[in-house]
């Protein structure tokens, strides 16, 4: 009776000291390995952008952002980089065109279409919490999503995961 | 100069209480047992931690930023008020706070128990242990002397929400509370090891009143700052750093009532040992939980999983001393039957409800890293669910509550038991109808709160009735408890009231539009620019009527502060008995003629005050009480 | 025992973000709406729910709600949808499963434990 005290004592304090390695803010995709959620937008262009678009690819990536997201100036240069081996789609929440053109102007733009996503609902339909987000998408299954900008050192498991087979 | 003395204070603590340890730990691997007198040692370590907190106190208060904690937490624009109470407004402070409150009750144990000089030398090894712990803990992962570098010119900002007379005193009451329920463990503790008599119950007694009292005090004060400073007039939202606070409450609240059954009637003994150990180790729990990052939370401090590691190693053993000890003893008790209808069975049955409360509660504070940790799950246990068990469990809490003071002690019967108190329950009926055809247009769960929470007050006064009927003079526990069950009644009926019962109205206001809520006349006269001592202030006025007749006139802010960039919105409050108008001001709206205002009437609010300043009352009676019968 | 429940869900309701032109013109759509209010997660929020929250992601929640509930949809409905979007963590109430039934299983067992340790025969 004492020894099962004793094994259940440190069982707590053992997943107490897991619990300390984990990051209690945050969270995963409900999306991952699901199909890609249908979705018929208006691009910046103003032509028709929907999830057809990204699934007759083998590999795509989708990212989350806005001109006014600060991380997400942080992260283009890894997407331009992306862009180079892997064909980028972005949708830009709450956008005004108006402010969007002169950032793309200075920044580059590594986006083949951008979705416009004026009254946020496009983002919540994908699971987006915050910008910028960004998909990797196979055969139109969700494969990966990372939250927040991409820096240099996620770049290698962008190119492993996104690695054509 | 002076911080650097503060220090030196801080490793005198440490080297002066390492030799309690040092003999706590010979005595129990059985090498040679030297005698040693610990109160010597609890006397200087409470004097050197004192020099060392008011050295950081004096540093604060002259923003000396060659600390990194005030260059990271204190601002010299700061209203000197707020330079004092930043003191513990950070993690580092807080802590040494902690210690400073865990050495001062070794010394005040030292000073004023009636215990034997032996039985106090044996529970301050104990306490003055557990500083030692702390200190480490402190100097090595938490120190608040730790230099700044590069030494700034100006320190970062103390968080605007800290700087608030209300929040400026909820830390302290509530490390009196939890920090003092460290004696009641070094006092249970001491008796397992054996060779004190039964008389120890005594000698707890007075300790687990006045930490309950402070801590009490503690998340009543807590709760009142949320209430009137978020701009929300909510009071309790669950956030589990919240939750933490309120586990040790509630063992130590059951504890409270076992420890009088121990006392009169000599059973219990070991129930009451092991919820004075458990206490304890769920306001280290608590501490872990705050302060490690493993939970998300607004209270939470600037968190660090490192830290995390030290308090874990922390908790882990003075629990595990606190368990194996208990497991060891080396005391038997007498053991009866317990029959559920007497006093006995009324104690018992507040026990596994206020334990299975607390249990339920650290469950679901708790499952989310379980299950992230066994199962990779990711959930939330939030408000709904706390909510959905704290109901079921309020109606046999509340059954207890009234009939118990009636039960006899040793075995009662249940018809005579009705029977006794069938005056009661005819004034139950009554005052049940009266409640309903007051609010009759209400939710059925207030009026059901509302009216179980006047029974509650019934019973109690009609506890003290029965008294005065029968001439005689009543007893001093008989007051205690009276004034601590009103307490509850008053704040069940103020909880429900300004939850199910608010009033709400949210819109965009004109500038000399007056709206109407409850029977009061609310205008909007404007907005004004106001500049405060370290803030710009937005600040609405409204004009409050009732009747025509002109009541107040309220300044609701929204305040933008100069140092760290945050915004803060200042509710303004009208209380009465009946219930508070409550009212924050939003943003402009485009057009500019407009603003955002939310008004609220919130019913019998005031009373959950009242009704924690009773509980508080009834304790501190209790605490008299048991000063006075210490032999 | 459902009735219980649903007045429950409106007890300690604070809705301190919503901005006047959010509230739905219909009374008893906006009390639904305050009701799934309360039961979702702002989720870049310190444990607050979207009613409570400045956040964008509790703005565009609590809009979505509306939206869903002016069409027609029920409380199922929505809940449902914003919890395939969001995973559990979006809900503040899990739902039971294998591996979220110790939250209710846990506390009843102690509760059952603890009552046969005070009224057991010595």
């Amino acid at each position: 009776m004492k020894y099962f005290f004793f094994v259940f004592f440190f069982f707590c304090i053992f997943i107490l000291y897991e619990g300390l390695q984990k990051d209690p803010n945050l969270v995963p995709s409900n999306l991952i390995s699901k199909k890609i959620p249908e979705f018929s937008i208006k691009s910046l262009q103003g032509k028709n952008f929907t999830n057809v678009d990204l699934e007759n690819k083998e590999v795509v990536i989708l990212n989350f952002f806005a001109s006014w997201c600060p991380p997400c100036k942080v992260e283009h240069p890894q997407l331009l980089k992306l862009s180079n081996i892997i064909p980028v789609f972005g949708i830009a929440k709450k956008n005004k065109k108006n402010d969007l053109l002169p950032w793309l102007e200075e920044l580059g733009s590594p986006y083949e279409v951008i979705g416009m996503d004026h009254n946020g609902l496009q983002s919540v339909n994908w699971g987006v919490y915050g910008l910028p987000e960004t998909f990797i998408i196979q055969n139109g299954l969700v494969k990966y999503r990372h939250v927040g900008p991409i820096m240099k050192r996620d770049l290698e498991i962008f190119k492993n995961l996104t690695k054509k087979k | 100069m002076i911080s650097e003395i503060g220090f030196v204070f801080l490793t005198l603590t440490l080297v002066i209480s390492s030799f309690s340890f040092a003999q706590l730990i010979y005595s129990h691997l059985n090498l040679k047992n030297f005698a040693f007198n610990h109160l010597k040692v609890t006397n200087l370590i409470f004097f050197f931690t004192l020099s060392s907190f008011i050295s950081l106190t004096y540093s604060f208060l002259i923003s000396d930023f060659s600390l990194n904690v005030i260059a990271q937490n204190s601002n010299s624009q700061l209203p000197t008020i707020y330079k004092f109470t930043g003191v513990w407004g950070n993690h580092e402070g807080s802590i040494l706070l902690w210690l400073l409150v865990m050495t001062f009750f070794g010394f005040l144990f030292s000073k004023n128990s009636s215990a034997t000089e032996e039985f106090k030398n044996n529970v301050l090894k104990i306490q003055n242990s557990l500083c030692f712990l702390v200190v480490s803990f402190v100097i090595f992962t938490s120190n608040p002397f730790e230099k700044s570098f590069p030494y700034p010119i100006e320190g970062g900002d103390l968080n605007p929400l800290l700087q608030d007379p209300g929040l400026a005193i909820h830390p302290p009451f509530l490390y009196l509370g939890y920090v003092g329920f460290s004696i009641i463990y070094s006092i249970s503790v001491a008796a397992l090891s054996g060779g004190v008599k039964k008389y120890f119950i005594k000698i707890l007694k007075p300790w687990v009143f006045i930490s309950w009292i402070f801590l009490t005090c503690g998340i009543g004060l807590g709760s009142w700052w949320a209430y009137y400073e978020l701009g929300w007039g909510g009071f309790w939202f669950w956030d589990p750093v919240e939750n933490a606070s309120l586990l040790p409450w509630l063992t130590a609240s059951a504890l409270l009532h076992t420890i009088v059954v121990a006392d009169k009637k000599k059973i219990f003994i070991n129930w009451t040992i092991i919820l004075s150990i458990l206490t304890f180790i769920l306001s280290l729990l608590g501490t872990f939980l705050v302060r490690s990052g493993v939970l998300v939370s607004v209270h939470a401090f600037a968190n660090d999983p490192t830290r995390g590691v030290y308090i874990l190693l922390l908790l882990t053993s003075i629990s595990f001393f606190g368990i194996f000890k208990y497991i060891n003893k080396n005391i038997q008790m007498g053991r009866t039957d317990i029959s559920l209808i007497s006093r006995e069975g009324m104690i018992s049955l507040n026990n596994i409800f206020m334990l299975s409360l607390t249990f339920t509660i650290l469950v679901g504070t708790i499952y989310p890293l379980f299950a992230s940790v066994l199962f990779n799950s990711k959930i939330s246990v939030g408000a709904p669910f706390f909510n959905s068990i704290l109901m079921p469990v309020m109606f046999p809490f509340i059954a207890g509550m009234i009939i118990g003071p009636y039960t006899k002690w040793g075995k009662d019967d249940l018809i005579l038991l009705l029977n006794r108190i069938k005056i009661l329950i005819l004034c139950f009926f009554i005052i049940s109808l009266l409640v309903w055809y007051l609010n009759y247009k209400t939710p059925i769960l207030s009026i059901i709160f509302i009216a179980l929470g006047c029974w509650i007050i019934f019973s109690s006064l009609f506890e003290i009735f029965q008294f005065i009927n029968k001439k005689l003079r009543i007893p001093k526990k008989t007051f205690a408890q009276v004034t601590a069950h009103i307490g509850i009644g008053l704040l069940i009926i103020g909880a429900t009231g300004s939850s199910i019962l608010k009033q709400e109205k949210i819109q965009f206001q004109e500038v000399g539009q007056s709206l109407k809520i409850k029977n009061f006349d609310v205008e909007f006269l404007g907005v004004k620019k106001i500049e405060g001592p370290n803030y710009i202030s937005q600040m609405g006025v409204f004009s409050i009527k009732k009747q025509g007749k002109k009541i107040k006139i309220l300044r609701p802010e929204k305040r933008f502060y100069n140092a760290g960039k945050q915004v803060t919105t200042e509710a303004a409050i009208h209380s009465s008995i009946f219930g508070d108008l409550y009212i924050a001001i939003g943003d402009v709206h485009e057009d500019k003629t407009k603003w955002t205002t939310r008004i609220w009437f919130n019913p019998f609010t005031i009373w959950i005050w009242i009704g924690v300043f009773f509980l508080a009352t009834g304790g501190s009676i209790s605490f008299l009480n048991s000063l006075s019968r210490q032999q | 025992m459902i009735i219980f429940i649903f007045f429950m869900n409106i007890i300690l309701s604070e809705a301190v973000a919503i901005e006047p032109n959010e509230i739905l013109k219909n009374k008893e759509l906006e009390a639904q709406a305050r009701a799934i209010g309360k039961e979702l997660r702002c989720l870049v929020c310190q444990n607050e729910d979207i009613q409570n929250s400045n956040a964008d992601i509790a703005k565009d929640l609590r809009k979505i709600v509306r939206i869903k509930l002016e069409k027609g949809e029920s409380k199922e409905e929505i809940m449902d949808f914003i919890h395939s979007k969001y995973g559990d963590f979006v809900l503040f109430s899990p739902p039971l499963r294998f591996d979220t039934a110790g939250l209710w299983l846990l506390p009843i067992s102690f509760f059952i434990l603890l009552t046969f340790y005070f009224f057991r025969k010595r």
